[in-house]
């Protein structure tokens, strides 16, 4: 895949240069980034600009009080700039399940992602952090997709194997085959529903009596 | 008085500070290229809310109530003007709305 790995753009006379960053310091940008919209999203001016001032500082090296005396379009364009350079361009079904907030685990540490991820690369292809910390998030997005479904498919296949997968039916007196659940990103989407054509003339006319009862009950119960 | 030249683009704080004002009195579908819209905005806030008027352009100019009690509403009506122009509040708007700051 081509891709765009560094820019320079001009700030008055200055030229700053930016760059793609690799996948860990990708993963310290985008908590920033995070902490740039939560701030936006509590509607103050004094975090938020704080913020991006920490996300600008991180990925271009420039201080807080060369930033704090340029004009807000020029933070605005560095911004959309680093943003633009930094997007993850892989278009992943496990990157389009909208992330649930989960309660900390009591084993949590920052940076805990970066880690999380690592191990999973490191243990499935056996590089090093070094190499791992240097992966284009394109590369590394679609890797631990892989890695995940290579995952689900091999639990997939000890679950048939077990007892606990055919549980017995009192019904219909028999064990019926229950499928391991599969993540929210291996699910497909449901389909829509068709839009049924109904006629003016098919509308029911006079008076709607209800016949079902529901009426009455609800009326004896109040 | 302030006059166009003591009028410089904010930095991020001010801007979102006044981003927040006026969003309120903004539509993304006005024209940028002409100041129709800058009379629409003022139109808007006589409507609703009279004093963010002064509020932005305290903001725009660092002046206090007593400083700017002192100008003609003519004059007033300039800074705010080249205020909301030197700021480019399409952009400004836009650009808030991107962050979600403003809805």
């Amino acid at each position: 895949m081509d891709r765009l790995r560094e820019k320079t753009i001009q700030i008055g006379k200055q030229g700053i240069r930016l760059e793609r960053f690799g996948l860990q310091r990708w993963m310290e940008l985008e908590k920033l980034s995070e902490a740039v919209y939560e701030a936006a999203g509590v509607g103050n001016p004094h975090d938020t600009a704080e913020a991006i001032y920490r996300y600008l500082t991180a990925a271009s090296g420039l201080s807080h009080e060369y930033l704090s005396d340029l004009s807000w379009m020029d933070v605005a364009m560095l911004f959309a700039e680093i943003e633009n350079l930094n997007a993850c361009r892989s278009d992943l079904p496990i990157l389009r399940v909208a992330l649930k907030k989960q309660e900390k685990a009591p084993w949590d540490y920052p940076q805990r992602e970066w880690y999380s991820m690592a191990n999973m690369l490191a243990a499935a292809y056996g590089w090093t952090l070094d190499i791992i910390a240097e992966l284009d998030v394109d590369d590394a997005f679609p890797l631990v997709q892989e890695i995940l479904t290579d995952e689900q498919l091999r639990r997939e296949w000890e679950w048939q194997t077990t007892e606990i997968s055919y549980p017995y039916n009192k019904a219909t007196k028999t064990q019926e085959f229950r499928p391991l659940p599969r993540p929210e990103w291996m699910i497909p989407p449901a389909p829509k529903i068709k839009n049924v054509k109904w006629r003016k003339e098919w509308m029911p006319v006079g008076n709607v009596v209800d016949l079902s009862g529901m009426l009455d009950a609800k009326q004896k119960l109040n | 008085m302030p006059n166009k030249s003591s009028i410089s683009p904010l930095g991020m704080e001010d801007a979102l500070r006044l981003c927040g004002e006026i969003s309120p009195f903004v539509e993304e579908s006005y024209d940028e290229l002409s100041v129709d819209f800058i009379k629409k905005i003022v139109d808007k806030m006589r409507e609703v809310d009279v004093d963010v008027y002064l509020r932005c352009i305290q903001i725009m100019t660092s002046k206090t109530d007593e400083e700017l009690m002192k100008l003609q509403s003519l004059d007033i009506l300039e800074i705010f003007i080249d205020g909301l122009r030197t700021n480019q509040i399409l952009s400004l708007y836009k650009f808030g709305r991107g962050l979600r700051y403003v809805s």
